[in-house]
């Protein structure tokens, strides 16, 4: 193929995504997400994969066998962390408007710019090479489809490809990450493009994979005995000999830490994300992803190795080299643009991110430290400078790369420059990790971590190439720096026989860890360190209670607030934030004229997420008259805060009690109120019940009084009167009393034994008057040798003697019937008292023993009794222990049942004799 | 180790969080050293030399977990 005919090709492609990108973009402002979900989201973080994965890991394998894979192993590791770790970082980020490491870093510690500048020049000279990486590979991968596996030297690179090649990535990095300025940098149709190479590189792989082990080979099974057969490749296979367990660990605490330090992996996997729930799902589909795309590097290895033997084809390009020799050229292509995929995504988010965190980061800062703020407000133009600013660092980024790419980069092979990278950004994780799970890391301490830690990486890691590589003092590596043998870089201070990579890594962590530990703990952090330790340690508080803690003091006009967010977020969007603004705190912007420090917060964290949070807090101060905190009163902010949330947690609770006391009350309440009207009524039915027989007591007294010539029979007929209804209010006022007595307690019983056959004839004999009255029959049964009960005799007369007037009262009228039962009930004794009158409706059941219930009579119209005598009933049945309940049914009559304790003694006695 | 405080959900999020932690030392273990030499065995299963077969057996089993685990009643975080 001609290289014509791929470089139509690559740019077809790189096309193809641009409309992917297109599309994702349109759908996402229907609101019709296609990027908005956790398979897409898996997808994206597969950035991971570069062309190192692409092709090198197969060139990995045909000299290490197996150590390829602790590259994967190690994110399979952190996955099952993501919930602790990766999604706090996400929620910090969110609400900070994080929306890069760098940015992330200088947050934390208190959003100065000088941390934030020295993160992005780790970065950059961390990533480049890794870039240019990615360069080669494309590069490679070009020469070996035209059919020369021996890939040229360039004489000078206006006539070297790779340098075009540099110039169209940059393009498309521009095109896709850099049209406008994002409020919170997130690009849907990136992400659509990335998600959209993943799969490419995974179908890709997987379709040499197949074709290399089922076309070329009859199965793994026949390309294994193959293997077998060859003597120095049985060494392949096993642990033994070809992995060296110091170089496994160091491979393996890079790529765990990788996942959260690359910036192109944070830029996918933080900034990104649509929501933190996605993360749920990744955390298996992610190493699901590494699993497949790994599946078939072993077989095209050993395949490569085994057919591609003697033509001189680099092991890097097996993946290529092997559907060319042997396959079409479709295939070919197919396997190409997986590579072409795989380095692309990878270059065009991290240049993206550099970018970012460059302008944001290192311009911005200069920018705004170095022209008259106030004077430039009528400037409209620092938008679309800080939009140029990031593609001029795109560019210089790619040629950066390009540039590392022709000096040394043609020398290395691929894996080794990617672990070099990873190395460096791996210096970030001690700064971001104990900043979110450790409040008193400081400013300084993170500092002094990340500049010994980058300083051992340099020295041990790239000066040790370069050295090795002899551009510069070969020297070095033996004697050490300045000739001081401690100093000897892949031996620091004589710790020898390691690979140097692991060398490195232990050497720079454990010096970056050390330094912001003890840095950390030897001093004090500042009033905003301090605020921000809290909200990124104690996210999840601030998130919930929406709490947070004002750092500021200051004053500024809102119509500068809201020029400076016009600028840099248009005017639309900027009304549209200041209204849910306003709306949240229930103001009316319209006629404010100064912003509250609220107010200013808020659009600092807006702006941060456009130009970088260190550069937004210049810019905010810029219009502030602002006088900062000193620590003691941040303190007491804290303090106050910490006190607010207890007081309101007591709160809650005394609440809670409040509530449960009030409810409580309520019924009592209501309770009494219904007793109240009881007594009420009570009251009236009791004067009623008064009035009536003093009336006739008056009357009749003055009659006899007033008229001496009433004959004899009058006179003795209206002196009966005068005794009976005396009697009557003697007994009401006695009933009165009475149950008074009862419900004080104060009534003594006379206990014994009280035959009860006896007692009911002796109450039937006492009501016999009233029965006659009333013309009814009375039927008393009786069972034989009904035992005595326990009880006082008086009282028990008067429950019966109640019972019985009851039932002669409420009989039938006409054909007045009552039946009397008196049965042994096991140690009971039951007596029941059964009329034929109208009986109790279901309302009145329930309160029938009740004080003050009194009967209506429909017939009568009006109600009968006091209302005390079952009340009184009630109380000495249950004084004797005993128990009192009716039965009845609307329309048929009702049934007193009382049930009486046998007598105690003679129980005791029958059962001896 | 992670005092956090949790939104909501506490308690099924605090034990999916620890089985996951379970999980994360389990395979650090497994293929680290000296524990990755147990899979260094000689021989073929299906004819796939045995230290690939079971390394990447193990490594699918792992997903498998993760994807069990994870699929429980999730907060919505």
């Amino acid at each position: 193929m001609s290289l014509w005919v791929i470089s139509i090709i690559a740019v077809g492609y790189l096309s193809l995504l641009f409309c992917i990108a297109y599309f994702a973009e349109k759908k996402e402002r229907l609101g019709k997400s296609i990027v908005n979900n956790p398979y897409v989201y898996s997808l994206s973080l597969a950035i991971y994969c570069t062309a190192w994965t692409f092709y090198g890991s197969v060139g990995r394998v045909t000299t290490s066998g197996i150590e390829f894979l602790a590259i994967y192993l190690g994110p399979t590791i952190t996955a099952p962390l993501w919930l602790l770790v990766l999604k706090k970082i996400i929620k910090i980020c969110r609400s900070q408007r994080i929306t890069s490491i760098a940015d992330f870093i200088s947050a934390r510690y208190g959003k100065g710019s000088f941390l934030g500048g020295l993160v992005t020049i780790i970065c950059i000279i961390g990533i480049v090479p890794y870039i240019s990486l990615q360069l080669k590979a494309i590069y490679n991968s070009f020469f070996v489809l035209t059919g020369n596996f021996t890939v040229p030297e360039a004489s000078s690179f206006f006539t070297d490809s790779a340098f075009y090649l540099a110039i169209i990535l940059a393009i498309f990095a521009i095109l896709f990450g850099t049209r406008n300025l994002e409020a919170n940098e997130k690009h849907v149709g990136l992400v659509a493009v990335v998600a959209f190479e993943s799969l490419v590189k995974l179908i890709a792989i997987f379709a040499v994979g197949l074709f290399v082990v089922y076309g070329i080979y009859e199965g793994p099974g026949d390309l294994f005995e193959q293997v077998n057969q060859s003597p120095e490749l049985v060494r392949l296979m096993s642990v033994e000999g070809t992995l060296n367990p110091w170089a496994w660990t160091g491979m393996i605490i890079l790529s765990m830490l990788a996942m959260i330090t690359l910036p192109r992996q944070f830029h996918m996997s933080v900034v990104e994300n649509n929501q933190p729930r996605h993360v749920d799902k990744a955390i298996w589909l992610f190493p699901l992803y590494l699993f497949l795309i790994n599946l078939f590097v072993i077989p095209i290895a050993f395949a490569g190795m085994l057919k591609l033997n003697g033509l001189g084809i680099d092991a890097d390009v097996f993946v290529l080299g092997l559907p060319i020799v042997f396959g079409s050229k479709w295939q070919a292509i197919l396997v190409f643009c997986g590579g072409l995929s795989a380095a692309t995504s990878m270059v065009i988010i991290a240049t993206i991110s550099l970018s970012i965190m460059a302008s944001n980061n290192l311009v911005m800062p200069i920018i705004l430290k170095l022209s008259d703020l106030k004077g430039s407000y009528n400037k409209q133009d620092l938008p679309v400078r800080i939009i140029h600013i990031r593609r001029i660092i795109i560019i210089s980024i790619l040629i950066m790369a390009y540039g590392y790419f022709s000096l040394i980069g043609r020398r290395l092979p691929l894996v080794d420059t990617g672990l070099i990278s990873f190395a460096a950004v791996a210096q970030f994780a001690p700064a971001m990790l104990l900043g979110i799970f450790w409040k008193d890391t400081t400013r300084q301490g993170a500092t002094a971590g990340l500049i010994i830690g980058f300083l051992v990486w340099f020295i041990t890691l790239p000066l040790a190439s370069l050295s090795e590589l002899e551009i510069i003092d070969p020297n070095i590596l033996r004697e050490g720096m300045f000739g001081l043998s401690f100093l000897r870089p892949q031996a620091l201070f004589g710790l020898e026989g390691m690979p140097p990579l692991t060398h490195s890594v232990i050497w720079s962590l454990l010096l970056n860890l050390g330094a912001i530990f003890f840095v950390s703990v030897f001093q004090r952090p500042s009033a905003i360190e301090h605020a921000q330790a809290n909200i990124f340690v104690d996210i999840y508080r601030y998130e919930s209670r929406d709490k947070r803690i004002r750092m500021r003091r200051g004053k500024a006009y809102l119509h500068d607030v809201r020029q400076l967010l016009i600028r840099f977020l248009g005017k639309e969007r900027t009304e549209y934030l200041l209204s849910v603004y306003a709306e949240r705190r229930n103001l009316n912007l319209n006629k404010a004229v100064d912003a509250d420090p609220d107010l200013l917060d808020y659009a600092e964290t807006l702006l941060a997420g456009a130009v970088g949070t260190a550069s937004s807090r210049l810019l905010i101060s810029s219009i502030v008259k602002e006088e900062s905190f000193n620590i003691q009163e941040v303190m007491k902010v804290m303090d106050e805060t910490q006190q607010l949330l207890t007081y309101s947690k007591k709160l809650e609770e005394k609440s809670r009690e409040l509530e449960l006391t009030s409810r409580e009350l309520k019924r009592v309440n209501e309770r009494l109120k219904k007793l109240d009207d009881v007594r009420n009524e009570f009251i009236t039915t009791v004067t009623h019940e008064l009035r009536t027989p003093i009336t006739s007591i008056r009357s009749l007294s003055n009659i006899l009084y007033s008229r001496e010539k009433l004959d004899k029979t009058t006179q003795q007929e209206f002196l009966e009167i005068i005794v009976t209804e005396s009697e009557r209010i003697s007994r009401l006022i006695n009933q009165v009393l009475d149950l008074e007595k009862m419900e004080a307690g104060e009534v003594d019983l006379q206990l014994r034994a009280v035959n009860m056959k006896k007692l009911v004839k002796l109450a039937i004999k006492n009501c016999q008057p009233l029965l006659n009255e009333k013309k009814a029959d009375i039927e008393f049964t009786c069972d034989r040798g009904v035992k005595e009960i326990e009880g006082d005799w008086d009282r028990m007369m008067q429950v019966v003697v109640n019972l019985l007037s009851n039932a002669i009262k409420f009989c039938d009228e006409k054909e007045g019937k009552i039946e009397i039962f008196l049965s042994n009930a096991g140690n009971q004794v039951q007596l029941a008292v059964k009329d034929n009158g109208l009986g109790l409706t279901e309302e009145q059941l329930p309160n029938i023993f009740d004080k003050f219930t009194q009967y209506y009579d429909h017939k009568r119209g009006m109600k009968q009794g006091s209302g005390l005598g079952l009340s009184i009933s009630w109380r000495i049945v249950s004084l004797h222990k005993g128990k009192i309940w009716v039965e009845s049914t609307y329309g048929e009559g009702a049934t007193f049942n009382i049930l009486l304790p046998v007598w105690q003694e003679q129980f005791v006695q029958t059962f001896y004799t | 180790m992670f005092f956090i405080i949790y939104p909501k959900d506490v308690m099924s999020t605090r034990i999916k969080n620890l089985r996951l932690l379970g999980i994360a030392v389990l395979v650090a273990l497994l293929f680290n050293f000296p524990l990755i030499t147990i899979f260094d065995q000689e021989g073929f299963i299906f004819g796939i030399p045995k230290l690939f077969f079971l390394v990447f057996s193990f490594w699918l089993v792992i997903i498998i977990l993760l994807n069990r685990i994870t699929r429980t009643k999730q907060s919505n975080g």
